[in-house]
């Protein structure tokens, strides 16, 4: 499939990863336009219902990006985030679904260079899991 | 044991410490045992007990708020109760239980007539693997009159031979097998009825001022609404199985939610239902919880 | 619903790679967007107004502003939609710059992208609820824990905006550890000299409260609202009736080791810890009065012309309420008995710095000689250890305590001002000089009171003929180096209190591995705690000299000050809300909540006719992060700003 063109859904937390985001775009890096950033407060404001979601509404890929272990702005909204999603991920995987499929990273405000080149590998890796046939009835 | 069990009953609604003994008593069949509700010390010589009595009696606890409950609780039932106390369902002292001392109980799927011993039927599929005939935490303790010896029963090991399976075959045949199972599913939500801890007010299954997943009964649907049970009852689910003994088309539920037992007790150190004072799995974290698979 | 879009071109920087008109169009077209329009900078005052030209001619009720990233403007647009009549809250910010225009080159993809991004957007508006911002009453107190160098200077900055602080000091005194010190640096002024004076000012102040003897029992409430229990020691001396004419003390038979002193001098059993204490009240160690122990004696109360002295005095338990908390609880020293190496418990003559600092002060238990303690002589040859304990990942503390290569260069000019024909030995690792005029401090200390500064750690101390043998290195010059020392100054590094762990957790603040406070963010906010309504200050937080203690504390106050003045904190209701119909009372919300932001409460189930209890957010304190809203399976509690309705929306809108 060369003409595949995922379709990736983001969650950024509002004060490290959005902000980094932010950055990437603000020292002009450039990415691929397949994902799309959708704004939340925390990562810890995640409920894996959202990502199930994304998935079986047909998105090829989500990622949930939230500050550092210790930095986040709500003291400890990330902490709580990677229990819940440390259990999604290997469940999905259980499930047969492909693990490329959901993804969490940490990047802070002042990585916009490490929000750039996860945009890469995750839309390089993404398109080599294929087209998400869920929810496509 | 029933004997003593029937004087303790007795005893706890005479003096008013229960409002109402939640036990088995035989079912229409003869054979089976099914859950009732005593609130009469005359009723009590309706209890039975024997390894008929598969149901996990801890469900019926929500259906009395407010009202002081007598139990009768298999070592797994208990860690149930466990669980609704850990999450403020109960109070401690509204609730009496009575702990049996189990070997094992039938699997209700090869009930044949007449009464057989339970290793003729075959064992309950959670018994394979338990490792408590005697309750630990209760307010009575339920022993057989004489020492058993040989179970009858193989401990199985930690319970979790068909999730390695599962986990050893590719994420396409995975897939395959999921969809086949989901795909019966008819949303008959028997599951969530029979489990103890699906106490919600109103199942976000239910919820239509926001609808969560679809209510329909295609794969999409059935898929989310497994799953996102399977989720809710991450650190909760204590594996009853009774969820699996409800279902009507046979979806071998325990191997969703023994798979997350087994990651949360692999990744995080936690088992459900072990102590009442534990915080639930999602309200706590440690600093070094695992984040192998965070970038 | 009629919601507008406004699409900004944003000069170029948007409208060269996105097509903006034609983002506008295909906007346009969705339901319930009655207006989609572009414009070269809606953040300039004629895009301001052109937004509110178009809500008062489209009757729009809600605006979604295409532009770039809401860290920017949304203030500025939540501003202009409350000024053309909409509720602030009832608008939302695309980012089409940061993330679509300014990192996408290819003008069909990003024009794709932000007809994509503004279409989620519309989605979200479309859920937005109505919400006014949330008042908190603000009780117009400031606590202030401690009553050394940081918490005065607090006090004194809240009491000159004429607001009303308490002082709640564990020592007899207020004056904390700088109380002890002889002369500080690099100005070599008398620490008592400039300290007092802020002492005696705010005991002398009306706006301010000082209890001494006194620790905090408990505190409860939040931001605004703190209910704090102070325990009052018994100090068996009434403070209204005595006059500090010291006849108690003069008269009582028992001597004690004085902590003031560090153990070099005594103190009677009924004491006043220094001359300048304040307040200028004793107090009766129990654990050593002859009264208490044994019954006999009771010469002060015999003597005390006023009557002042009750043995019935009991601890008191007082409650007050207040609006902020200043944490100025200090530091102690590190203690070094650990390094075995360097005699502790072994030799007198091995000291600590703030041991030094008693015996040169002219009012100290040596009446300002530095001698050996073991037989009084004058000390000649003394060395100075420094980073002991600090630097340390194995034995001591990882980090650098800041203050000691200062205070031992102080130490070594001191020791030749008192004794001409001293020298002082000082080994160090490095030199940190950093402050105003610290560095050429040290160096005249090298150069004109003739100190010499060895590069090398000290493996051994051991006596020797009635010296002290101190074994080092001196890297310098690759060689080891054995001095024949009359006296040891081990420069003890400034570590956490030992119950601050305990007071930490009893204010819900966060502390590292160090037992130090946490600052909100340590570059941005350092002057203020995780938890709203509590400010940090001096060396609790982490070591520091006086001018840094002293600006911390005013950062604190001048943090207290805003609450208070404001009277009212006006909070974003960007928080979570119940829906006690769909909660179950599990309380995980509770648990889960990083603020402890949410409490249960009774309520009355019309539908079940029965009481329960079910959640409420307390809605100063909650900070909007959703933790709650994640961890609650009946989806009975969710987060303005983000609900669940508004993220299914922009999920479903992709």
């Amino acid at each position: 499939m060369t003409d595949f063109e995922p379709k990736i859904v983001a969650f950024l937390c509002n004060w490290c990863s959005y902000a980094g985001a932010d950055l990437a775009g603000t020292s002009r890096m450039e990415y691929p336009s397949n994902v799309t950033i959708i704004r939340v407060p925390c990562s810890g404001r995640m409920n894996p219902i959202f990502v199930l979601k994304c998935l079986m509404n047909g998105s090829d890929g989500v990622l949930i990006s939230g500050c550092h272990t210790g930095d986040c702005h709500y003291s400890e909204g990330n902490f709580y985030a990677r229990r819940r999603f440390a259990v999604l991920k290997s469940f999905l995987g259980y499930l047969g679904i492909d693990p490329r499929r959901f993804q969490m990273s940490w990047v802070s405000a002042s990585e916009g260079d490490k929000w750039a080149k996860l945009i890469h590998e995750l839309v390089a890796e993404i398109k080599e899991a294929g087209p998400n046939k869920m929810g496509k009835e | 044991m029933l004997k003593e069990l029937k004087a303790i009953s007795k005893e706890l609604l005479k003096t008013k410490r229960v409002d109402v003994i939640l036990a088995y008593k035989r079912a229409s069949d003869g054979v089976s045992a099914m859950p009732c509700f005593i609130f009469e010390e005359k009723d009590i010589d309706k209890m039975i007990l024997d390894s008929y009595c598969v149901y996990n009696l801890s469900n019926y606890i929500k259906d009395f708020p407010d009202k002081k409950i007598g139990i009768v609780a298999k070592a797994c039932d208990i860690k149930s109760i466990i669980v609704l106390l850990q999450e403020n369902q109960l109070k401690r002292a509204d609730v009496v239980i009575m702990g049996i001392e189990c070997h094992g109980v039938i699997d209700e799927k090869r009930l044949c007539p007449g009464e057989r011993p339970v290793q003729d039927i075959g064992f309950n599929e959670k018994c394979r693997s338990c490792k408590s005939p005697l309750p630990a935490f209760c307010d009575y303790l339920l022993k057989e009159e004489e020492e058993r010896g040989k179970t009858g029963r193989a401990s199985e090991g930690d319970g979790y031979a068909s999730i390695r399976k599962l986990e050893a075959k590719s994420p396409a045949e995975r897939l395959k097998f999921w969809e086949e199972e989901f795909s019966r599913c008819i949303r008959c939500y028997a599951c969530r009825q029979v489990c103890p801890l699906c106490y919600c007010p109103k199942c976000v299954a239910d919820q239509t001022d926001l609808a969560w997943f679809s209510r329909a009964s295609n794969l999409k649907g059935n898929m989310s609404w497994n799953v996102v049970r399977a989720i809710h009852m991450a650190g909760r689910c204590v594996a009853c199985g009774e969820c699996e003994r409800a279902c009507p088309v046979g979806i071998p539920l325990m191997e969703l939610n023994k798979k997350i037992e087994k990651d949360v007790k692999e990744l995080f150190g936690y088992e459900a239902g072990a102590d009442a004072e534990q915080k639930p799995l999602f309200t706590c974290f440690d600093k070094k919880d695992p984040e192998d698979f965070v970038k | 619903m009629k919601i507008g879009v406004f699409v900004c071109h944003c000069g170029t920087n948007i409208s060269a790679t996105v097509d903006v008109e034609e983002a506008a169009a295909a906007i346009g077209k969705l339901q319930n967007v009655k207006l989609s329009v572009t414009y070269r900078y809606m953040c300039s005052a004629p895009g301001q107004e052109l937004i509110k030209k178009a809500v008062r001619e489209e009757s729009l009720d809600r605006i979604v502003i295409a532009s770039c990233s809401p860290a920017l403007h949304e203030k500025t647009f939540r501003k202009c939609a409350e000024e053309a009549g909409i509720n602030p809250y009832l608008i939302e910010i695309a980012n089409i710059r940061e993330h679509c225009s300014w990192v996408h080159k290819e003008k069909k993809e990003a024009t794709r992208k932000a007809i994509e991004l503004v279409k989620i957007a519309v989605a979200k508006v479309a859920r937005n609820k109505p919400l006014k911002k949330t008042y908190v009453p603000i009780e117009k107190k400031v606590l202030i824990i401690g009553g050394g160098i940081s918490g005065v200077q607090s006090a004194i900055d809240i009491s000159f905006a004429k607001y009303p602080a308490v002082i709640v000091e564990r020592e007899p005194s207020i004056g904390g550890k700088m109380a002890q010190f002889d002369k500080t640096f690099p100005t070599l002024d008398c620490a008592a000299c400039i300290l007092t004076p802020k002492m005696v000012t705010v005991s002398q102040n009306k706006y301010v409260t000082i209890h001494t003897y006194s620790e905090i029992e408990s505190v409860t409430g939040h931001v605004g609202d703190f209910t704090v229990k102070i325990r009052k020691k018994a100090r068996s001396v009434d403070l209204d009736k005595c006059t500090g004419c010291g006849a108690c003390f003069a008269k009582c038979p028992v001597k004690v080791d004085s902590e003031f002193d560090m153990r070099l001098g005594k103190r009677k059993a009924i004491y006043v810890p220094f001359p300048q204490a304040v307040p200028n009240v004793p107090v009766i160690d129990r654990e050593h009065c002859l009264w208490f122990q044994k019954q006999t004696c009771g010469a002060c109360k015999k003597i005390c012309p006023f009557g002042a002295i009750n043995y019935e005095m009991p601890d008191e338990i007082i409650e007050e309420k207040f609006g902020a908390i200043i944490v100025a609880t200090g530091f102690t020293q590190f203690d070094h008995s650990v390094y075995g190496e360097y005699g502790y418990g072994k030799y007198k003559d091995v000291i600590t710095g703030l041991h030094f600092e008693r015996m040169a002060n002219s009012s100290g238990p040596t009446g300002g000689r530095i001698i050996r303690p073991s037989d009084g002589k004058e000390a000649q040859d003394v060395v100075f250890i420094q980073c002991v304990g600090s630097r340390d990942e194995q034995k001591g503390v990882p980090y650098c305590s800041r203050v000691c290569c200062m205070y031992t260069a102080k130490h070594a000019l001191l020791l030749k001002e008192h004794n001409k024909d001293a020298q002082a030995y000082v080994f160090y690792i490095d030199i940190r000089a950093a402050g105003k005029n610290y560095e050429e401090f040290v160096k005249k200390v090298q150069d004109e009171y003739g100190a010499i500064y060895l590069r090398g750690r000290v493996s051994r101390i051991f006596e020797k003929k009635g010296k002290l043998i101190v074994r080092g290195a001196d890297t310098l010059s690759g060689s080891q180096i054995e001095i024949k020392a009359d006296l040891v100054v081990l420069a003890t590094g400034l570590i956490a209190q030992g119950d601050a762990v305990e007071l930490a957790q009893m204010l819900h603040i966060p502390y590292d591995q160090n037992k130090l406070f946490t600052e909100a963010h340590p570059k941005l906010a350092p002057a203020e705690t995780i938890t709203s309504g509590i400010f940090l200050t001096g060396a609790c937080q982490s070591p520091k000299d006086i001018p840094d203690t002293v600006a911390t504390a005013s950062a604190a106050s001048v943090k207290a000050l805003g609450l208070l003045i404001q009277g009212e904190l006006e909070r974003e209701p960007l928080i979570a809300k119940v829906n006690t119909d769909l909660c179950s009372g599990c309380k995980a919300c509770v648990i889960a909540c990083p603020f402890r932001a949410i409490e249960m409460k009774e309520i009355e189930d019309k539908k079940l006719k029965r009481k329960r209890n079910a959640a409420q957010v307390i809605e100063g304190v909650c900070t909007g992060c959703g933790n709650c809203t994640a961890v609650c399976r009946m989806a009975a509690i969710d987060l303005e700003g983000f609900s669940d309705k508004q993220i299914m929306g922009e999920i479903e809108a992709l």
